[in-house]
């Protein structure tokens, strides 16, 4: 009898150290389905089309193969977006030269934000890289993305006057080369954003440029 | 009374920076403005924002005069050559266009 308890406190034991060394690595966030095999199938960011900046079509087959961080915004935006872009120019600056790596920008009020519009918000922001893509659609696509897939809110709201009309969080949400979520980050916040930049440090490889 | 400096980062700061250091291209400085000592100017922006700039400034309707010349007391203070306080009757019988 004390022998199985003994076995047993060591199988515990175990357990709780091979949980915590699984604790550096990045979590995988939203829904897990098991398959037929009995793997675990993660959240993956399904397939999308929005236009950049200069017009042109971007589609996932963009982000092959890199680890990116998507967020959502609009050019008028009188309350949280301004210290999100400056939040995410310090990502930029650090990035800004790796084929591994891109920021996906989306606006909330496709409306307004035509890709002339996002063309001279880059501009104004110092950005000339096509690693920091600003991305304009149709409202439905980009609530749904972000709503659904990318697991932050996004919102109309008319009601919302000191917000400029939408509602949306300030998130910045990792994604990485297959294309499933490893981290949402509050994008107002520096020291969140000191931990999203030492997180994209996991998922990227070091030595590729 | 709410002090200048409060209603600064509440309604200023998010889009002009903490420190008047505004946004690159995207947002002026204030901090280095020749404008701070032009109340009706600055009554008038504050109040109704502007469409003249590519990037529309939105108005701050909700304020009080009492607020507005707080907020460029305030401005004034930080970062002007010579700091003055802005009075309510100065905001008062600015006239602006809308």
């Amino acid at each position: 009898m004390k022998k199985w308890l003994i076995l047993g406190l060591v199988t515990i034991t175990l357990s709780v150290f091979s949980c915590q060394k699984n604790t550096g690595e990045l979590p995988y966030l939203g829904h897990h389905e098991i398959n037929a095999v009995g793997d675990s199938v993660y959240h993956t960011i399904p397939e999308y089309a929005f236009l950049n900046e200069k017009g042109d079509t971007v589609t996932q087959k963009d982000a092959e193969g890199k680890v990116y961080v998507a967020d959502f915004f609009f050019s008028t935006c009188p309350t949280i977006c301004p210290i999100m872009k400056s939040q995410m120019l310090r990502v930029h600056e650090k990035y800004k030269d790796r084929s591994d790596f891109i920021i996906l920008s989306h606006s909330i009020n496709p409306r307004y934000d035509t890709p002339e519009v996002l063309k001279s918000y880059k501009e104004k922001l110092g950005v000339d890289s096509p690693n920091w893509q600003f991305l304009t659609g149709t409202a439905t696509n980009v609530y749904d993305l972000a709503q659904n897939q990318y697991l932050t809110s996004a919102l109309e709201d008319s009601t919302a006057l000191e917000e400029g009309g939408f509602i949306h969080s300030g998130a910045f949400v990792l994604v990485d080369k297959n294309k499933h979520i490893r981290g949402i980050y509050d994008g107002t916040k520096e020291k969140e954003v000191d931990k999203l930049l030492k997180d994209i440090d996991k998922l990227i490889s070091p030595k590729q440029l | 009374m709410i002090s200048g400096k409060v209603l600064y980062q509440n309604h200023c700061a998010n889009c002009h920076g903490k420190n008047g250091e505004g946004l690159r291209k995207l947002y002026p400085s204030l901090s280095d403005s020749k404008k701070l000592s032009d109340v009706a100017y600055l009554t008038c922006l504050i109040k109704y924002g502007t469409s003249d700039t590519e990037i529309n400034m939105a108005g701050n309707k909700n304020l009080y005069d009492i607020d507005i010349a707080q907020i460029i007391t305030y401005m004034n203070n930080q970062w002007a050559t010579q700091s003055q306080i802005t009075e309510i009757e100065e905001v008062r019988k600015s006239t602006c266009e809308k």
